[in-house]
């Protein structure tokens, strides 16, 4: 993977490939903790688009292969839902 | 990165108060090590809501509201040095708007006002009813009126415990994630040092800053588990007031709009609207989400902003937070040790950080304070220890406790 500064990682919350090496290289290991300091992962998707290629990105700069990336926690809704739709079904 | 043989001081828990803990020690030149079971602010830290309340809680008397004043701007100048210091986090002075939704609630706000006034607090202001709507008109009709601090706000947990990390590493800390101390090693008046799962280290001082996990490594301090479950929204453009505490039928829950835009709903505790439904009272430590827990999140939001229901969910989660006997945390000598301190069981969000890395600093460095801290001392349950349901908690023995704690010394001391 060649490193392109200003190439996007999340979409959602415009986070670049530069920005997620800069969180690996300050000691975070794993997708969770590369989401908490650089909000790649917290935006609208929560990840469906930028989890692998973040845990790629660990991957190569740790040396740790793909299998041993620790999964960030899914959690619902695993599609967006509107408040109201949640708060009908009570 | 290996665990080095000693060090001065040891912090166990890399949530925010363990950071800012590191950062402060560093800062004054010591050597610190710190060690966090998981990621950093990964515990209560994370999964709150980022809201930076001072004074909060309803249960505020003469004597208790006056030490927790001075700490609380002692915190808040603090954070703002901060600010220069290690950088922004987000934090954004909106205010903070405390409702009441009962009679009962609204004569509670309106002692606790008029004690804080008593007590020179010039920035706390009580708000009618119709002052209420005039500063959040899409607020529901539900508040008789509430208390008012325009120097409260909200900031970025993540970013805030991030950069007094980074800090403390500028300072020569060393910060081992992943990493869980097993055991404080004991040796009478004295603690020589911690064992982690990665090695054993010696040192002159320990800081049990692990918050609920604290009564594990340190059996003297109780500390009661509660489940916080929060919510999270798209982004939405920024709203002129959002922060705000209502009591919900037993707890306390809150909102509060990100730097991002993110609303987010949260709150603490078992829900006793329904008890039925929710499994959080079997398992406070219980960090999934069930379906009903989404809906009453969202219901909750639908009924106080009803132009917010059409928002979409992205993110549900649950934490645990810690509470102790009088709501009160405790920061200071765990009794009979000599150099074993505890920072634990913050209830008051984001707002007791940047201070409690200070005063614990200066526990260490000039073995006492600068400012009084005598509520927060850990010893003030020794001669009355609170009586804690048998673990594992079990739902009938933590809803009475966690009821009682609530009522205890309910304005007991107001003249």
């Amino acid at each position: 993977m060649n490193s392109k500064k200003d190439l996007i990682i999340c979409r959602c919350e415009e986070v670049t490939e530069e920005e997620i090496r800069e969180a690996i290289r300050n000691g975070a290991r794993d997708v969770d903790a590369v989401k908490r300091v650089t909000r790649a992962g917290m935006g609208l998707c929560q990840q469906h688009t930028c989890y692998s290629l973040v845990a790629k990105i660990i991957s190569e700069m740790t040396g740790k292969p793909l299998s041993e990336i620790v999964p960030s926690t899914e959690r619902p809704p695993v599609r967006p839902i509107p408040a109201k739709t949640l708060a009908a079904n009570r | 990165m290996k665990i080095p043989e000693k060090t001065e001081v040891v912090v166990i828990g890399g949530g925010a108060w363990g950071c800012s803990i590191a950062y402060q020690l560093a800062k004054r030149g010591k050597e610190v090590v710190l060690f966090e079971m998981r990621n950093l602010c990964s515990g209560a830290s994370g999964r709150c809501g980022g809201m930076m309340v001072q004074l909060y809680g309803g249960d505020l008397t003469i004597d208790k509201t006056k030490e927790r004043f001075t700490f609380a701007k002692y915190s808040y100048n603090t954070m703002m040095e901060l600010q220069d210091e290690i950088g922004e986090f987000e934090f954004r002075e909106r205010g903070c708007l405390d409702l009441a939704t009962n009679e009962e609630e609204w004569e509670v706000v309106k002692e606790n006002v008029k004690i804080q006034k008593e007590l020179g607090d010039l920035e706390i202001e009580l708000l009618s009813r119709k002052q209420v709507h005039e500063l959040m008109p899409s607020l529901s009709d539900i508040a008789l009126g509430g208390r008012w601090r325009a120097t409260d706000g909200n900031l970025n947990p993540f970013k805030y415990t991030y950069k007094l990390a980074e800090g403390a590493k500028k300072y020569g800390a060393q910060v081992f994630i992943q990493t869980k101390a097993n055991k404080i090693i004991d040796a009478g008046e004295k603690v020589e040092g911690v064992v982690t799962d990665k090695g054993t280290i010696k040192a002159e001082w320990v800081v049990n800053a692990a918050n609920v996990w604290v009564p594990y490594l340190t059996p003297e301090i109780e500390i009661a588990p509660v489940r916080q479950l929060s919510m999270a929204t798209e982004q939405a453009p920024a709203l002129k007031v959002v922060p705000f505490e209502v009591p919900a039928p037993g707890y306390p829950w809150g909102t509060t709009q990100t730097a991002s835009g993110n609303i987010v709903i949260g709150g603490a505790g078992p829900m006793l609207r329904d008890k039925e439904r929710f499994t959080c009272f079997e398992d406070h430590f219980n960090e999934q989400v069930s379906m009903e827990d989404m809906m009453e999140c969202a219901g909750y939001m639908a009924d106080l902003v009803p132009e917010l229901a059409s928002l979409n969910i992205i993110r549900c989660w649950a934490g645990t937070i810690g509470c102790t006997p009088d709501g009160v945390p405790n920061i200071g000598f765990v009794p009979g040790k000599k150099n074993l301190l505890v920072a634990a069981s913050s209830t008051g969000g984001m707002s007791e950080i940047a201070g409690v890395g200070k005063v614990i600093a200066e526990f260490i460095d000039e073995g006492k304070p600068s400012i009084p801290m005598d509520i927060y001392d850990p010893a003030r349950f020794k001669d009355k220890k609170a009586v804690w349901p048998p673990q594992p908690y079990d739902l009938g023995s933590i809803m009475k406790f966690l009821l009682k704690l609530q009522r205890k010394e309910k304005r007991e001391s107001v003249p």
